[in-house]
């Protein structure tokens, strides 16, 4: 069975957040999926699914996950907050007498405290602490660390799940409680210890930015992701800043610079607006023309991949998607913020059953347009694609109408930048979305499972064909298909796909990806106006390379990746 | 829910069908039609149905009253005028266009339904097939552009299936006719408390002859969700069905895409109107495939609706319709709606002159004036000033609680059964945290004084004070004059005649040669930089050496003042995604009239900002360019931006709408973690609300810098404040500004006369000199961003508790000041100096004095309605006094007018009481006690006396 890699999910997320007192935690039961109390007939399905383990380790080995890189993530205020994600889904779900899963008090320290750093740095602790279960030896799992010069350190081992850690959020950094009397809010002194050579931890990558606003952190706009609720109840929810912000760049370069430090963090761009991806790129390009600033280096050529590891992606060019705005304007209490409909023109055939249902990839701009694609090839990044049907393109299966109504916020600075023609229309807006029901599918018509199975084959069929698009010199000498990886998201309170509910499924959803391929690409081909046999998967002598190219995306690609930039073996 | 797209598909095939049917004699009426409009066949030759064309120009008979007419003479003015109408008709399609509206549903789709009755509208069945789908539906009214541009975004209204619903049973299989209509009822109140009558209804009618084949039609529609639109081009009817048990039904032409769900079908010859939309037919092939525009088979997975041939429109006719709704069955409770319905309706029993002549769109005679002015509290332009009553006699009040626990629930009920129909919100209603929980607004409809009725509040228990919100005044004066009026009268702000003369001055700070050299003109201009000791490359390099240039650039500072103001001067300057208008509750804090250059005595916000994020190069010609902003000098030598974020506290400078505007920014300034306020208004008389948010702002370390105020002779509110810093007015001799207001706890002066800033004129932006201690406040909000920055890393050092950075900042300004003998200390230890601040090592915390020290001080934050409300009344009179006439203290001014009603006697011996504790002169005239106690001049020695018991002294490090 070829090997498997994970780009970005939470193997002790879920229990990290089912009790506040960690070292309760540390026992046995640390590898175990975290499951829900039966709760029968009362219990929403795409709720239970979003909060029952897809990734504990337990889940991870049998998968035969080889390489993972486990996020640490700490909630912030918009989830622990009163009118919080999380508190609605408490109380919508479970009613007042029911415990759910998730400790209230960890959400009552964020909610006061605020200092993010330190449930942090008890979660690192806690996959610290893991790892030498029962000892080094024998333990489950194996954090890999550039630190501490050992070769040992790099290697990553037989029978073992081995971790690369990584932060998601740049929140995570911040060491200061709410009501400190002169606040900092400064995150270099953690980047500087985090890189530091004696440091005992060692992270893969940082993302900027979640799915809310922080004041204090304020490096970038973030990209809109949260649908469970509406938007003016959370405030934070929606993006405010003005693109990067001057904070954002130099935290970018304290994260890069290997000027006085061997241990660069790369900067994950998943969660960051579009307009911040944008600065984001221009930034890192003027840093590696900056003679002060000293890059990795690949030869003897710098080297910054640009990665972006659990994304789906919307289909377009950024010049394209002003087709696909509707209606365009602020809400009440939101001002800050626009708010687009989108339209999803280009459907795509599901090639099972009647044939006559389609599906679309989600336009939302939390996900990679084409140009983002073609800028990851070009700094010889990687993409991992996430297994949330929503990030996908899921949509209510009711809407065969052929007009699918999404929304997205974006920061009136950001919007204004990027579509200023646009930005005349900006109305005042009364009505707020509402979300629309889901529903499984009935006989005659592709249920979701398929549906989602062959969103997952365009979305790399597309990455594969954009980026192959490019020169052999701008994609490194690579084919579109090595810069393709999996990037779950599992744990991270996602819906995923039913064709990779937990992590066990992955090896069968492999399987199912292979043989869905070749049609997927047929039908793709149609959509996208292609000329009659265009082909995206690569041929041998006229046969199709599906299995290679599959077991690379699920495998190979990622740890080669991460073999290269750390050095791992 | 069942599902509306299928519904829909069936009523396509159901219009297909019938469609299909009597192709041929649709395809006649189509030629007949071209015919027509080449001119080659008259208009009454089309229609097959004679009976329908009888009753028709019958109809033509009674629109023009002409009965003894033989029908060949009206049937030529039908056929050789057919384009001539009575103009009334535009009224009535308006009147009908009114009563459109856009249903949404719960599940994000769209329709179009109108209004046939009271509070009952009409659809299609397959938009709400059922009543739990209508119940989760809204009806948006006056969704649409107006002849400006503008897009209204109207009004919602929600759908009561529970009080009506009427539809037809849907078809069992698909041979039965149905026909597509829905009635359901609408809540008569919708958003912003609209009132559904506003927009009157439709009477249907029930008779033939409306239309015939050929004429034209119009659809009024909000197609896919869209603004309402109406589709005025030629639209002919094609055929109306007759067959027996087929003739529901009628068909017109399309335009190319399917009208929208429930559009309204109106007759153009007659402005009747004539159908309900139901469905488009689309292009068939003899397989009954659908057919695309160009020609292709259409696929239902691939293809979009719009892209399929529609041929033809099917609307339900309303003659149906009305025969509908007589024998529908209903549960019982809907009966008496359907009566009322029907009563409304013209049926067929009705003659044919009740038809005609009846109004087709009924509006409550109430609402037949223009929709009432919304009460407000602008000020009107005249002289009275209406403070107790707002329109309506809704008053607010401002309550602060006694606190506790479930305080604010226990007042509230208290409040709510003691005045029924009172409104009770939270002082600050944001999103977020606050430091205002103790408050709350409470509205009450009251026609008596309010300040009786703040009286009877503070008696509920668990109410500490209720404050009346009423308009309180500020030091600015606005009107055309405020530039050009002499700077003696009392509460005027001026800039003196523009440009001012500055060679009047002897000024250290530029020479006699200064005035005829362009170079030595731009010296003059910033004159005000010398004056305070700022070098921008001086402080740029302290900061930068001390490793403190991105504190700088990362501070928070908020501007409470009148707002943005696109002059170029100021571009880029101010923040403006994180601002927020207090005074509207939107988002861009623009000056009203922003957009009007033509006014030139808006922009106090964009003055007074200039000073601190002016721009050097602006748009304007070089000979009008000159002074910047003091930090934004430091941040373009990084090649950085810096912006302000302004807070509109005020719509006009001379009243703030509501000191509440005020405390809202304060409080939202506080809980984000701003540095530095800078206010260049003051209040007068100030709340209690404010004190608090002042103090608190003070705990938590933010600087608040005021002005001082002009003219009044004593320093207002919150300058006076111990926790504020205050500021007044020098001008280029380093003088005090005769205009400044002074006291003992002024903090410092700094340049405030003839300053150098923006403006509008008639000639577009201009610069000009301005007077006011509203131009020495930014330069004291800028040293204190300035010195933070600086000294960030030692504050956080040296200090456990925030007031401490604000009176450590005071330390050092009244230590660095630049004394002079001209200065005396009730214009502040000194001028501004801001090298010397900078370079200042920071006291020891040990050396610094709390201002709210209760040892020390007796201050209160409290004070009787009686006295609040004299004082109140006494500067109420003396603005009063002052905007009739130009008055001067010493000038006596009878006031006759009196606003608002008679107060209580209880009011008036309370008040007695306070005046005669507080020794007022007895045996002067009293005038009526709503308005004013005493003449002017009574008033301002009263307002001067109460000042002086309420007095505070800050912190004094000066020695």
């Amino acid at each position: 069975m070829a090997d498997i890699f994970d780009f970005h999910f939470h193997p002790l997320g879920k229990q990290f957040l089912s009790n506040y007192d960690v070292e309760e935690l540390k026992n046995d039961h640390y590898s175990n999926p975290v499951t829900l109390p039966p709760l029968g007939a009362t219990l929403n399905d795409l709720l239970s699914r979003i909060l029952n383990s897809q990734a504990s380790v337990s889940q991870a080995r049998q998968a035969g996950v080889k390489l993972g890189i486990a996020n640490i993530i700490t909630p912030e205020y918009v989830f622990a907050s009163e009118k919080g994600v999380l508190k609605l889904l408490e109380l919508d779900l479970f009613g007042k007498d029911v415990i759910a899963p998730l400790d209230s008090r960890i959400f009552d320290f964020i909610r006061k405290n605020r200092n993010y750093n330190f449930l942090f740095e008890r979660e690192v602790g806690f996959y610290g602490w893991a790892s030498t279960y029962p000892d080094k030896k024998s333990s489950k799992i194996k954090i890999l660390t550039r630190k501490e010069g050992a070769q040992d350190n790099l290697k990553m081992e037989e029978g073992r799940l081995n971790l690369i850690l990584a932060i998601e959020g740049g929140h995570n950094l911040l060491n200061e409680a709410l009501d400190v009397v002169f606040p900092t809010n400064s995150l270099s002194e953690k980047i500087k210890e985090y890189r530091d050579k004696g440091h005992n931890y060692d992270y893969l990558y940082v993302t900027l930015t979640h799915l809310s606003h922080v004041p204090r952190v304020s490096l970038c706009s973030h990209a809109f992701g949260f649908k469970l609720v509406a938007a003016n109840k959370v405030n934070e929810a929606v993006p405010v800043l003005n693109g990067l912000t001057r904070k954002g760049k130099e935290t970018i370069r304290e994260l890069m610079d290997c000027s006085n430090n061997e241990y660069p963090i790369l900067i994950d761009i998943k969660h960051m607006s579009l307009k911040s991806r944008f600065d984001f790129y221009k930034e890192r390009s003027n840093l590696l023309n900056d003679s002060a600033f000293k890059a990795v280096k690949k030869g003897n050529k710098k080297w910054w991949p640009i990665i972006a590891t659990h994304m789906g992606i919307t289909g377009y060019r950024y010049s394209e998607m002003t087709e696909l705005f509707g209606e365009i304007g602020f809400e009440r209490g939101l001002e800050s913020s626009v708010r687009i409909r989108f339209e999803r023109q280009r459907k795509m055939k599901v090639p099972v059953g009647w044939g006559v249902d389609h599906v679309c990839f989600n336009p939302m701009t939390i996900n990679l347009c084409d140009d983002d694609i073609e800028e990851i090839a070009k700094s010889n990044g990687l993409i991992g694609i996430s297994l949330d049907a929503r990030i996908l393109g899921h949509e209510n299966f009711k809407k065969r109408n052929n007009s699918i109504d999404e929304y997205d916020y974006m920061s009136k600075d950001d919007f204004v930048r990027l579509f200023p023609e646009q930005a005349k229309k900006i109305i005042p807006l009364n009505e707020i979305p509402v979300e629309v029901e889901t529903e499984e599918g009935f006989l005659g018509f592709a249920v979701r499972k398929e549906r989602e199975l062959y969103l997952f084959c365009f979305t790399l069929l597309h990455v594969a064909r954009v980026i192959d698009q490019l020169t052999d010199k701008e994609r490194n000498n690579k084919s579109g298909w090595e810069f393709l990886t999996i990037g779950s998201d599992f744990d991270g309170l996602i819906d995923s796909i039913k064709e990779a509910e937990t992590a066990t499924d992955l090896p069968s959803f492999r399987k199912e990806v292979k043989k869905a391929l070749a049609k997927a690409e047929k039908s793709y081909v149609e959509a996208y106006d292609l000329p009659d046999g265009f082909e995206i998967i690569p041929r041998k002598s006229g046969k199709l390379q599906t299995d290679q190219v599959i077991d690379m995306v699920f495998g190979q690609n990622g740890i080669n990746f991460v073999k290269e930039w750390w050095g791992v073996s | 829910m069942a599902n509306v797209s299928s519904l829909q598909q069936i009523s396509i095939e159901h219009a297909a069908k019938d469609y299909y049917q009597i192709e041929d004699q649709i395809e006649r009426v189509r030629r007949d039609i071209a015919l027509l409009q080449k001119g080659e066949k008259k208009l009454t030759e089309i229609s097959g149905n004679k009976d329908r064309l009888k009753a028709r120009l019958n109809r033509e008979k009674k629109i023009l009253s002409e009965t003894d007419q033989p029908i060949d003479i009206l049937l030529e003015r039908v056929i050789n005028n057919p384009d001539f109408q009575d103009a009334c008709i535009l009224d009535r399609l308006v009147s009908f266009s009114r009563t459109v509206g856009r249903i949404i549903l719960g599940n994000g789709g769209y329709g179009t339904g109108w209004l046939i009755g009271n509070n009952l509208m009409i659809t299609n069945q397959h938009v709400f097939p059922d009543a739990d789908t209508a119940s989760h539906a809204k009806l948006n009214l006056a969704y649409e552009r107006d002849v400006t541009g503008e897009i209204n975004s109207g009004y919602y209204f929600d759908i009561r299936p529970d009080i009506f619903f009427m539809t037809p049973p849907q078809p069992k299989d698909s041979d039965e006719e149905i026909l597509d209509f829905a009635i359901v009822a609408v809540e008569p109140v919708g958003t912003d408390n609209k009132k559904l009558s506003d927009f009157g209804h439709v009477i249907l009618d029930q008779n033939i002859g409306k239309v015939f084949e050929g004429e034209n039609c119009m659809i009024i529609q909000h197609p896919k969700g869209d603004y309402k639109k109406v589709v005025l081009r030629d639209i002919r009817l094609l055929t109306v069905e007759d067959a027996p048990g087929a003739d529901s039904h009628l068909f017109y032409q399309s335009d190319t895409l399917p009208g929208s769900s429930g559009s309204m079908v109106v007759a153009l010859g007659t402005g009747e109107i004539i159908a309900l939309h139901n469905a488009g037919v689309p292009k068939r092939d003899s397989q009954g495939n659908y057919i695309k525009k160009n020609g292709d088979i259409w696929n239902s997975a691939v293809d979009s609706d719009d892209s399929i041939d529609w041929i033809a429109n099917q609307g339900v006719r309303v003659s149906r319709i009305v025969s509908a709704i007589q024998n529908l069955p209903l549960p019982e409770k809907m009966e008496k709606v359907r009566q009322d319905l029907l009563n409304i309706m013209i049926t067929a029993e009705d003659s044919i002159v009740h038809a005609v002549s009846s109004k087709s769109v009924v509006r409550d005679s109430a609402d037949k004036q223009k929709d009432k002015a919304e009460p407000s509290d602008k000020i009107p332009s005249g002289d009275k000033i209406n403070m107790s009553d707002t329109p309506a006699n809704m008053q607010m009040f401002v309550v602060k609680l006694n606190g506790g626990p479930y305080s604010t629930e226990f007042v509230t009920q208290l409040i709510k059964a003691k005045y029924p129909g009172a409104q009770v919100e939270p002082y600050s209603n944001f999103n977020m945290s606050t430091l205002l929980k103790d408050y709350m607004i409470v509205s009450i409809r009251n026609s008596g004084n309010i300040w009786d009725l703040a009286a009877q509040l503070e008696a509920i228990e668990g109410i500490e004070e209720a404050e009346p919100e009423v308009p309180r005044f500020t030091t600015m004066k606005s009107g055309e004059d405020e530039l050009f009026t002499p700077s003696d009268n009392p509460f005027l702000e001026s800039s003196g005649d523009e440009p001012t003369d500055m060679s009047k001055y002897s000024s250290k700070y530029f020479s006699k040669s200064d005035h005829n050299s362009a170079k030595g003109r731009m010296k003059i201009r910033k004159w005000n930089h010398s004056a305070v000791n700022y070098d921008p490359v001086k402080i740029h390099k302290l900061l930068k050496d001390n490793n403190s240039i991105n504190n700088l650039l990362d501070l928070k500072i908020a501007q409470f003042d009148t707002g943005n103001f696109p002059h170029s001067k100021v571009k880029n300057g101010f923040n403006s995604v994180i601002d927020y208008d207090f005074v509207d509750r939107d988002s861009d804090a623009m000056d009203e009239r922003a957009w009007i250059k033509q006014l030139t005595h808006f922009g106090h916000g964009m003055r007074t900002g200039s000073l601190i994020i002016g721009n050097e190069h602006s748009g304007l010609p070089e000979d009008k360019e000159g002074n910047f902003g003091l930090l934004k000098g430091i941040a373009d030598l990084e090649n950085e931006d810096f912006r302000i974020v302004p807070f509109r506290v005020t719509k006009n400078v001379i009243l703030v709408g509501r000191v509440g505007e005020v405390v809202r920014a304060a409080d939202k300034v506080i809980t984000e973690r701003f540095d530095v306020i800078t206010m260049s208004l003051g209040i007068i008389p100030g709340t209690r609300a404010l004190k608090e948010i002042v103090k608190k702002a003070y705990d938590r370390g933010v600087i608040w810098c005021c002005a001082a105020g002009n003219q009044v002779k004593f320093v207002v509110e919150p300058a006076k404040y111990p926790g504020t810093i205050c500021i007044a007015a020098t001008n280029p001799e380093d003088k005090p500004w005769s205009g400044s207001c002074s006291g003992n706890n002024v903090d410092i002066a700094a340049p405030g006369e003839d300053v150098y800033v923006p403006i509008f004129s008639e000639k577009g932006e201009d610069m000009t000199y301005g007077n006011g201690t509203s131009y020495a406040t930014p330069h004291v909000a800028s040293s204190a961003a300035l010195w933070i920055a600086k000294n960030q890393d030692e504050i956080r050092k040296k200090y456990s508790q925030g007031w401490q950075r604000v009176e450590a900042f005071r330390y050092c300004l009244h230590r660095s000041a630049r004394k002079k003998p001209a200065i005396s200390s009730d214009y502040g230890k000194g001028i501004l100096d801001i090298d010397a601040l900078l370079n200042m090592p920071l006291p020891e915390a040990n050396e610094l004095k709390y201002a709210y020290d209760s040892r020390f001080e007796s201050y209160s934050t409290g004070s009787t309605l009686a006295a609040r409300e004299d004082q109140y009344k006494n500067i109420a009179n003396v603005i009063n006094g002052l905007t009739k006439d130009e008055v001067r203290p010493g000038k006596k001014v009878e006031l006759t007018e009196s606003t608002g009603s008679m107060t209580s006697s209880s009011r008036s011996a309370s008040l007695s009481t306070f005046r005669n504790v507080a020794g007022f002169d007895k045996g002067k005239t009293i005038l009526t006690e709503s308005m004013s106690s005493g003449t002017f001049i009574e008033s301002w020695e009263r307002v001067k006396k109460l000042n002086d018991e309420d007095n505070y002294s800050k912190p004094d490090y000066s020695n």
